[in-house]
């Protein structure tokens, strides 16, 4: 309490019983008192309306009545009351009339000093009074705000006691249980039961299937009792979102799984997060290379590192920290036995905490096979049609139209038409030396090639056989061969008939220099012809 | 001794079902010692038992012998709750009241 001055309103009628009180006050004790008397109750309530009267002091006289006590009521909320009282004056009748009385006294046995400790109790308990009616009032706008904020809250809210009735529910709780507020107040909804902080319920009054709640719980204390607030999360719209997302996971795990390509999903440290499921050994476990250690919590860089794969090492990273949108190398990994391929292709991924990249390794093995033999095929094609065209060049050198003309003329026609039997027996033979050629290239089998030829050179030249007829012959076998022949086959009689037409054409022109130094001795030498064959345009060649 | 009569509401064949089922069967055995019957409802079969017993929520699992009734709600891992909540066997609560 502080040192001011109690001021102190007496209104007492009887002067002399004022002044005695005026008196008694101040010796009373340390507490300073300023009293200020009046008469009537109306110049009270004047003295009441300045606000500053810490003790209200009231001596009543037996005949008065206590009326004017009613208008006062109000503004002594706030002002702690002494009464003074006549002991005929019944007690009831005043404490009825002043609520708010605080202590009284019988006038006439009154201690003074006494009345100074009562007034300063009367005080102090009034300032308890007033302090409890400001708490009290705090706390009904505190549960009134706590109420509104549970009453708005988007979680359920039920409270329920130690026997599980329901003593309060917010609207939240009314719409997750899909139940009205007076048919659950009061009623059994049962002692709440966690293990830790949360359990999940399944609500059986909502429509639809699957409908679903988070349940919390903890201790208060509510109007008084120990109770248990429960809150209710509706969860099934987080349930199906999940649901949704597990089989969206499942779904493209599925697909990952089921396409032929081993795929790596890999962060910034290098570290394979994920891989699908491939077959078992899609790398060639039998490779020197470092794609067959790739495996789910590896690291693809070290990998690379230790491998010397510095190429793909580069463009990894360059793609991670977006340098490059993608990547692609093709990645050999051969085997002692076999060459394989895998185009590795480098893409960004961004995910939820870190950027990553999704590395998918493509074996094309067959298609780079299929490549190398189409390529080797083109070749092969090529060289055939080269050879086709030599023989077309050959075919038309053995039957240039003018040369028939020509030599029809002199009366040398090619053998093919003078003797056509003849021609397709020398055919026949050149056909079977040409096997033969080969078997003894190919096996080493002496099949004295040699001597045959120089027998149909003999034979050839016995019918005056020119170039053109030995070019006939050996392009007409060429062709009939290589109607059905293989290409390696066909190539190779092409390589082995060229030097058999060319050792039969030596041995020709041996024979026709035989004939010709025959012809020299039998006739004087004035009398030799400068040609041996007299077949314009072949001599000079012979 | 009489015999607890349990009914145990759940909501489809679903693990949290399941789980719940386990779980009040270890407890009982534990400690009702085979003094038990339990009724397990399955209230997508048996919805009007539902809204007899005006079952908001499942899991949830009713004493219906002896007196007094007593219902709890929750997953029932937690026996000392559990038994607590039944009545069955009075176990101190901390000051949080959550153990």
């Amino acid at each position: 309490m502080n040192n001011e001055p109690l001021k102190i309103l007496l209104v007492e009628v009887t002067p002399g019983e004022a002044s005695l009180q005026r008196e008694a006050l101040p010796q009373s004790g340390t507490v300073q008192f300023e009293i200020v008397r009046v008469a009537q109750f109306k110049e009270a309530l004047q003295y009441l309306a300045q606000g500053d009267i810490t003790v209200f002091l009231l001596g009543l006289l037996p005949s008065e009545s206590l009326k004017p006590m009613q208008p006062l009521k109000k503004q002594l909320v706030a002002v702690p009351m002494t009464l003074l009282i006549d002991p005929e004056i019944d007690l009831q009748t005043v404490e009825r009339a002043v609520h708010d009385l605080q202590i009284y006294f019988d006038k006439e046995q009154i201690e003074w000093n006494l009345l100074t400790h009562l007034t300063h109790c009367a005080i102090d308990c009034r300032q308890l009074q007033s302090e409890i009616r400001q708490y009290s009032q705090q706390w009904q706008i505190s549960e009134a705000r706590f109420r509104n904020v549970i009453a708005r809250n988007a979680d359920g809210i039920l409270i329920v006691d130690h026997d599980g009735i329901v003593r309060f529910m917010n609207p939240a709780a009314e719409t997750i249980l899909n139940s009205r507020n007076q048919d659950l107040l009061g009623e059994l909804f049962g002692f709440p039961v966690i293990a830790g902080e949360t359990t999940e319920l399944d609500i059986v009054r909502q429509p639809g299937p699957d409908q679903m709640a988070e349940m919390r719980v903890v201790d208060i204390e509510w109007e008084g009792v120990q109770a248990y607030l429960i809150s209710l999360r509706d969860i099934t719209e987080q349930k199906k979102i999940e649901r949704a997302l597990r089989e969206s996971e499942a779904f493209s795990r599925a697909i990952l799984n089921s396409i032929m390509v081993y795929i790596a999903v890999v962060n910034e440290e290098g570290l394979i997060i994920t891989t699908n499921e491939v077959k078992a050994h899609y790398f060639p476990q039998k490779a020197a290379c470092f794609l067959k250690n790739l495996a789910r919590g590896g690291n693809y860089f070290t990998l690379c590192r230790q491998a010397g794969a510095t190429q793909l090492l580069n463009g990894m990273l360059e793609v991670l920290r977006g340098e490059a949108d993608s990547f692609e190398a093709e990645f050999p990994c051969p085997t002692p036995d076999e060459e394989f391929w895998f185009l590795i292709r480098v893409k960004p991924f961004e995910g939820n905490l870190q950027r990553s990249i999704v590395v998918s390794h493509i074996d094309i093995t067959k298609d780079k096979r299929a490549a190398q033999a189409e390529a080797e095929s083109r070749a092969k094609v090529a060289w055939i049609d080269q050879r086709e065209r030599e023989i077309r060049s050959l075919l038309e050198l053995a039957h240039p139209p003018q040369a028939a003309v020509t030599a029809s003329i002199f009366g040398l026609v090619p053998i093919r038409e003078s003797v056509p039997s003849t021609f397709e027996e020398i055919v026949q033979r050149y056909n079977e030396l040409i096997d033969l050629a080969l078997e003894q290239r190919a096996f080493k089998i002496d099949h004295r090639v040699s001597e045959h030829l120089r027998a149909m050179a003999n034979q050839l030249g016995f019918l005056k056989a020119g170039p053109r007829d030995l070019i006939d012959i050996h392009s007409t076998v060429l062709e009939r061969k290589g109607g059905s022949t293989h290409p390696l086959k066909a190539q190779a009689y092409v390589e082995e008939g060229r030097l058999m037409v060319l050792e039969l054409m030596g041995y020709l022109v041996s024979y026709y220099r035989s004939f010709s130094i025959g012809v020299r001795r039998t006739l004087t030498p004035e009398a030799l012809p400068a040609k041996p064959s007299n077949r314009p345009g072949e001599g000079g060649r012979s | 001794m009489n015999k607890f009569l349990l009914k145990l509401y759940i909501t489809g064949d679903t693990p949290r079902a399941e789980r719940a089922i386990n779980n009040l069967r270890q407890v009982c055995e534990r400690e009702l010692h085979n003094q038990y019957e339990l009724i397990i409802i399955d209230v997508l079969e048996h919805p009007h038992l539902a809204e007899e017993e005006k079952i908001m929520v499942t899991p949830t699992l009713v004493r219906e012998l002896p007196p007094p009734r007593r219902r709890i709600i929750g997953d029932l891992t937690d026996t000392a709750k559990v038994l607590l909540g039944l009545n069955i066997r009075t176990y101190p609560v901390s000051e949080s009241g959550k153990d």
